[in-house]
C-alpha cells in the first residue's frame, strides 16, 4: 500500500488529536473533583426535554460548589455523554465512563428502554444508577440493588388521576390518544382497567400514533365520531402540542383535555396558545408550592441557568442535590454500596415536595393535578 | 358519511404536506441526478429562517416566506459550488450521497448549537382559522398547502416544457457533456437547480412550520417520507411527487381510520412495495437513468 503525503499528514493529525484527548482525560482524573456521570439525550427527538434536565443538574452543581462542595470541600463535576435515548449508545457511554473515569455514580437515562439497558451494565459493574425520568415500572421491579428512580411511575400517578377524572370531573366518556410505545401501551392498559373498576368514564376509543408522527387527524377524527366528552393524551411536549392544536382545528372546541405527566410543560401552553386552556395534567411538581425546597429552586435555578423553572429542570436539580447529599453523607465517592445505602435513607425536600425512596429505589412523591388557567398551570387537586 | 369525507380530506392534507416536502428532492434528483440527503435540513432551515424573519425583522408571514426562499436558496447555491461541484463529474450516485449526507449531519448539529433544542411556532394568520363545509373541517393553512403543491407542480411542469431555460435544464438532465458542447451553461443550471430545490424545501418548511412540529430535528422526520414519496411517484418527476404524495396521504388516513392507527406506516410502506413490484419505476413510470 502506498500512502500519499497528504494521507500521512492526515493520520498524524488524527493521532495527535487522540493523544490530546487521552492527556485531557487523565488530567481531569488527577484533579480532585467528585465526578458524577450523566448519560442523557441532548440531541435527537427528546433533546428539548433532555437538555432541560441537564440544565437543572448543572444549576444544582453550581449551587453545591458555591456552597463549598462536598466531602470536605471537593467540587462536583458532571461528565455528560449524549445517549440520544438509544440503548446501544447509552451502554457504550456507560462502559466508557466506568472504564476510563472509574465513575461510581451515573445519572441516566431519559427513556425507559435506554435506562433498562444501562441498568444491566451498572448493576454488573457495581455502579449507582439514578434516573430522574424513566417511567416504566419494570425498572424498579427487577431487584436491582444500586438502581434508583427519582420520579413517579405511571401506575403511581394513575390512582390519584383516575379518581379525579371519575369522581371530581364526573366524566362520562373518554378517548385515549396514546404514543405507540411501552409507556403508551401501559398507560392505556392501566387507565382502561381503572375506569372500568370505577364505573366511569367509558373508554370509547383508543388511538395510537408513532414516535415520528406529526399528523394526528385520523385518530382525532375517529375520537370525534365517537362524540367523546374528553380526550386523554399520552405524548411528549411537541407531539402533545400538535395533538391539541389539531383537535381544536377539527372543531372539537368543547372537548375536555386530560394530559399525562409529560404534557405538564409551560412550553406546551406557549406552543398551543388558547387551545390548551382548561387542560388537566397530573404531575409531581406544583409550581405554586410554598415548601422550602421549592423556594430554594425558584430563587437559585433561574439566576444560575438563565432559564425558567419547570418540571424537567426540577427533576435534574433535585436528582443532583439528592445524589450530592448521599455522597457527602456516605463519606466517599468510590463506594457505591455505601452511597446507595445513604440514598435509601435520604429525606429530601425539593421542588417536588418531600422525596423518600423505598426498598426498590423507587421515589415516593405526592401526585398533584394542575389545570391550565389563563395560560398558567394552577394546582386544582 | 361526513366522517368518511373528513378522513379523505385529512388524507389530502397529509398528501399535500408529503408532496411539498418531496418537491425539491425530486427536482434535484431528476435534473442533477443527485440524491440530496441534506434536503431535510434545508427544509428545517426554511422554517427557522421564516421564524426569525418574522420575529426579529417583524415582517408579516407572507413576506417572510419569499425571504426564506432566497436565504436558503442562496445557501443551497453556495453548498453546491463548494461541496458538490468537485464531485460533479464523478461516476454514479455515491460521491453526491457522501457529500450531501455529511452536509446533513453538519447542518443538523450546527442548527442544534445555534438555535437550541426548543420547539418553536411560526405565527401564521391562517394556522388556526378553520373552514367548515358540510361538517368537514380544514384549516386555511392546510388548504394553502394543498393548493400550493398542485399549482407549483403545474407551473413547474410548464416552465420546464415551454421556457428556454427549461429546455437548457432538460438538456443538462439528459446529458450534461453534450449540453455543454452545445453551449448550455451547465454550471448555471447546476447552481440554479440546486438553489431552487433548496429554496422550495425552505418554502415547504415555512408552510408546514405552523402546522407540524418545528425544531432542529424536523428535517429527519420529513426526509424519510419524502424519499418514499419520490420513489413511489417515480424518481425525478414532479407530477409523480404529487401523485405519490396524495396517494400515500389518503391511503394512510383511510387505513388509520378503518383498520388500525397503531401501524399506520405499515400500510403506507406496504403500498409502496406493491406498486414497485408492478411499476418498478414508480407511478409515473419515468425511466431511470434515462
Amino acid at each position: 500500500m502506498k500512502l500519499s503525503r497528504k494521507s500521512i499528514y492526515g493520520m498524524i493529525l488524527v493521532f495527535a488529536f487522540m493523544g490530546l484527548e487521552t492527556i485531557s482525560g487523565s488530567m481531569a482524573i488527577a484533579a480532585d473533583t467528585v465526578k458524577i456521570g450523566m448519560i442523557f439525550p441532548v440531541s435527537g427527538k427528546v433533546a428539548y426535554d433532555g437538555q432541560a434536565v441537564v440544565t437543572g443538574a448543572n444549576a444544582a452543581i453550581s449551587y453545591i460548589n458555591e456552597k463549598g462542595g462536598i466531602l470536605g470541600g471537593r467540587k462536583v463535576e458532571l461528565d455528560l455523554i449524549d445517549s440520544v435515548c438509544q440503548p446501544a449508545q447509552a451502554v457504550s457511554a456507560a462502559k466508557r465512563l466506568i472504564a476510563q473515569n472509574d465513575t461510581k455514580v451515573i445519572i441516566g437515562d431519559f427513556c425507559s428502554n435506554a435506562t433498562s439497558a444501562l441498568q444491566q451494565v451498572t448493576e454488573e459493574s457495581k455502579v449507582v444508577l439514578i434516573t430522574p425520568v424513566a417511567v416504566s415500572p419494570m425498572l424498579t421491579e427487577r431487584g436491582a440493588k444500586l438502581f434508583f428512580r427519582n420520579n413517579s411511575t405511571s401506575a403511581m400517578h394513575s390512582k390519584t388521576f383516575s379518581n379525579f377524572v371519575s369522581k371530581v370531573l364526573k366524566l362520562k366518556t373518554i378517548a385515549l390518544i396514546v404514543k405507540n410505545d411501552e409507556y403508551g401501551q401501559l398507560e392505556t392498559k392501566i387507565y382502561s382497567q381503572l375506569y372500568q373498576e370505577l364505573g366511569n368514564p367509558k373508554v370509547v376509543y383508543s388511538g395510537f400514533f408513532g414516535s415520528a408522527d406529526v399528523d394526528f387527524s385520523a385518530q382525532l377524527t375517529q375520537a370525534k365520531s365517537m362524540k367523546t366528552e374528553s380526550i386523554y393524551i399520552v405524548a411528549q411536549t411537541e407531539q402533545g402540542a400538535n395533538i391539541i392544536k389539531q383537535l381544536r382545528n377539527l372543531g372539537m372546541t368543547n372537548v375536555k383535555i386530560l394530559g399525562a405527566g409529560a404534557l405538564f410543560n409551560p412550553k406546551l401552553v406557549e406552543l398551543v396558545g388558547e387551545g390548551a386552556e382548561g387542560m388537566y395534567v397530573y404531575t409531581g411538581y406544583d409550581p405554586s408550592a410554598k415548601n422550602p425546597g421549592m423556594k430554594l429552586f425558584i430563587e437559585e435555578f433561574p439566576k444560575r441557568s438563565g432559564k425558567e423553572c419547570g418540571l424537567y429542570e426540577a427533576m435534574g436539580w433535585d436528582t443532583m442535590l439528592i445524589l450530592a447529599n448521599a455522597i457527602d453523607k456516605a463519606g466517599t465517592d468510590k463506594d457505591s454500596a455505601k452511597i446507595a445505602d445513604r440514598l435509601r435513607q435520604s429525606q429530601f425536600d425539593g421542588p417536588r415536595g418531600l422525596i423518600t425512596f423505598d426498598g426498590n429505589g423507587q421515589a415516593q412523591i405526592t401526585t398533584k393535578i394542575v389545570q391550565v388557567q389563563k395560560g398558567k398551570f394552577v394546582r386544582v387537586y | 358519511m361526513d366522517i368518511v369525507l373528513q378522513n379523505i380530506v385529512n388524507g389530502l392534507c397529509m398528501g399535500g404536506i408529503y408532496t411539498l416536502v418531496a418537491l425539491g428532492l425530486t427536482i434535484i434528483f431528476g435534473i442533477l441526478n443527485i440524491v440530496n440527503f441534506s434536503h431535510g435540513q434545508f427544509y428545517m432551515l426554511g422554517a427557522f429562517a421564516t421564524y426569525y424573519v418574522e420575529s426579529l425583522l417583524g415582517l408579516p408571514y407572507l413576506l417572510a416566506i419569499p425571504v426564506a426562499f432566497v436565504v436558503v436558496g442562496a445557501l443551497g447555491v453556495i453548498s453546491e459550488q463548494i461541496l458538490l461541484r468537485p464531485v460533479r463529474f464523478r461516476e454514479g450516485h455515491l460521491p453526491g450521497v457522501m457529500v450531501t449526507y455529511a452536509l446533513m449531519i453538519i447542518l443538523g448539529y450546527l442548527a442544534l448549537i445555534v438555535f437550541g433544542p426548543d420547539p418553536r411556532r411560526i405565527d401564521s394568520p391562517f394556522a388556526d382559522k378553520t373552514i367548515e363545509l358540510m361538517s368537514v373541517f380544514i384549516t386555511q393553512q392546510r388548504l394553502i398547502i394543498i393548493l400550493f403543491s398542485v399549482l407549483f407542480v403545474l407551473g413547474f411542469n410548464s416552465f420546464i416544457k415551454r421556457s428556454r431555460f427549461g429546455r437548457a435544464i432538460r438538456a443538462v438532465a439528459l446529458d450534461k457533456n453534450t449540453a455543454a458542447l452545445m453551449g448550455v451553461n451547465v454550471n448555471l443550471v447546476y447552481q440554479t437547480t440546486f438553489g431552487f430545490g433548496c429554496g422550495i424545501a425552505a418554502v415547504a418548511g415555512a408552510l408546514l412550520g405552523p402546522v407540524l412540529s418545528m425544531d432542529t430535528n424536523m428535517g429527519h422526520m420529513a426526509i424519510m417520507k419524502a424519499f418514499i414519496v419520490v420513489i413511489f411517484g417515480g424518481m425525478g418527476s414532479v407530477m409523480g411527487a404529487l401523485a405519490g404524495g396524495m396517494t400515500l396521504g389518503v391511503v394512510e388516513s383511510l387505513t388509520a381510520a378503518y383498520v388500525t392507527t397503531a401501524f399506520k406506516d405499515v400500510f403506507g410502506f406496504g403500498l409502496v412495495i406493491i406498486v414497485l413490484l408492478f411499476f418498478p419505476n414508480g407511478l409515473t413510470g419515468k425511466r431511470l437513468n434515462k
